[in-house]
């Protein structure tokens, strides 16, 4: 601690509120606050000083007052607080742990070493025990038999309706399937990206990166049916621009009603006159 | 509890003439706006403010207000300190008085699950302490009474005294509730993967 710095005991008055408001010593230690970042941490100690003796209950009265009157006002305090308790029971709880394992096996024998007393009470609590276990045993024994059978029955009907159950869920899986298509018409025929739908397949969701055209305020999009130039599907899309300035287009198409086979979709700018098309192919594979 | 007054907020124009005030360069005026934040807001949590982020923009508008007006201002940081003075005086006299109802020593009424939650988010956070900060920590709240402070004294003989191990113990301890609170802000499934 630096020699100009206000003793502890000075800064635990300042926090405490005991420092008369706009005195020499009050506005000395708030400017050395203000101006240095060592003290404050000294400060912050302080504080936690403080808080460490309330819980303790170490604190004489006045002090206590201050705190619950004034000190803790502040919520950054009072969470201080709640960290500092929380701190505590942590640490007391390891201490209690390590007494257990720390204790000597003498210590350990003398704890557990009982008197007469204690040892026939023990061997007869047994005993009773012991009987009390058997006939709640044959009691158990003789309702579990006549349960079983019910039992039976129940795992029966529960195992149809878990298949039931895993019928459904399967149906219920998976109802979007995700396509990404970066490559125009691969005229080669292969590398050609594909989807495998099934009956429970209801959206494909699409991305499509525009690669080597120019911008436009939106695209239209249309999905052609295999050999043909028909579309099947339509609709006019605004474009994702990265700060990058790449372009890309993010679709839901329905999946109901679609067949296996190569389908192709059409990109164009969404102008009155479409200057140009894309064509990207994707295969759709069904699965039962 | 009394209503708390509605939370004042600097406008977006008045902070950016702020900012230009602190410094024609953005990121040095950044830099300086959280140094005059951070040391006014400490200034009026030490003076027993409950609304230190309130203050510090009434601080930053009666300044702005300064500035506007042509208020020849050398050192900001001193000018900001004498202006929040005066706020704190204007606060004080607002102040009412405190009501004694209230039990700060017992623990709190929080349920069983989130005690257990918090302190397992604790035990993850000292478990990530390096190993000497971990020690001393445990062995300063460790005992009672008498015990504990010898533990403490000669906890302290390996840090350089008692008051440079309060000011070690009080960066451990900044250290772990600013850990708890990221634990414990963490989804639920991130946090039992860690644990």
């Amino acid at each position: 601690m630096k020699d100009s710095f206000p003793d502890r005991e000075m800064v635990r008055q300042y926090l405490l509120g005991e420092v008369v408001d706009d005195s020499e010593a009050e506005m000395k230690i708030s400017e050395q606050i203000l101006s240095d970042d060592d003290l404050s941490v000294v400060v912050d100690s302080v504080e936690d000083e403080i808080i460490e003796e309330y819980l303790e209950g170490a604190l004489p009265e006045s002090e206590r007052k201050a705190v619950d009157e004034y000190f803790l006002e502040v919520p950054e305090r009072q969470q201080k607080l709640r960290f500092m308790r929380l701190l505590q029971t942590y640490i007391d709880g390891r201490e209690k742990v390590a007494e257990m394992s720390i204790a000597t096996p003498a210590e350990r024998q003398k704890e557990r070493k009982p008197s007469t007393f204690t040892w026939r009470l023990w061997v007869y609590g047994q005993a009773a025990a012991l009987v009390a276990l058997c006939i709640a045993g044959a009691i158990y024994v003789s309702r579990s038999h006549n349960r079983q059978t019910l039992l039976e029955a129940d795992l029966t009907s529960e195992r149809n309706r878990s298949e039931q159950l895993a019928q459904v869920v399967t149906e219920l899986q998976a109802p979007v399937v995700s396509l990404t298509l970066a490559e125009e018409r691969v005229r080669s025929g292969t590398g050609i990206r594909h989807i495998d739908i099934n009956s429970a397949t209801e959206r494909i969701s699409l991305e499509i990166a525009l690669m080597g055209h120019p911008k436009a305020l939106s695209y239209n999009v249309q999905l052609n049916a295999p050999q043909s130039r028909e579309p099947i599907w339509a609709a006019s899309v605004l474009p994702l621009v990265s700060t990058a300035g790449d372009v890309r287009l993010k679709l839901e198409l329905p999946a109901r009603g679609l067949k296996a086979g190569v389908y192709t979709l059409v990109v164009s700018p969404g102008t009155a006159r479409p200057g140009w098309h894309g064509y990207y192919d994707f295969e759709v594979r069904t699965e039962k | 509890m009394a209503p708390r007054a509605v939370r004042r907020i600097v406008s977006p124009e008045g902070f950016g003439r702020f900012l230009r005030w602190l410094s024609s360069d953005n990121e040095q005026a950044v830099r300086e706006y959280q140094l005059i934040r951070r040391r006014l807001v400490s200034f009026f949590i030490h003076r027993g403010c409950t609304n230190s982020d309130e203050l510090f923009d009434e601080t930053v508008d009666i300044v702005i207000g300064k500035i506007d007006a042509g208020t020849e201002i050398v050192t900001p940081l001193a000018y900001c300190y004498g202006v929040a003075r005066n706020v704190l005086r204007t606060s004080a006299r607002r102040r009412k008085p405190v009501s004694l109802d209230r039990d700060f020593v017992s623990p709190q009424a929080s349920d069983t699950e989130t005690r257990e939650q918090e302190l397992q988010c604790l035990e993850s956070c000292v478990t990530r302490l390096p190993a000497d900060d971990r020690r001393i920590v445990t062995s300063y709240h460790e005992g009672r009474g008498r015990e504990k402070i010898e533990a403490r004294k000669a906890l302290a003989e390996g840090v350089g005294g008692l008051n440079a191990l309060r000011v070690r113990v009080c960066r451990i301890h900044k250290v772990l509730r600013l850990c708890m609170i990221d634990c414990l802000n963490r989804p639920a499934k991130a946090k039992s993967l860690e644990v």
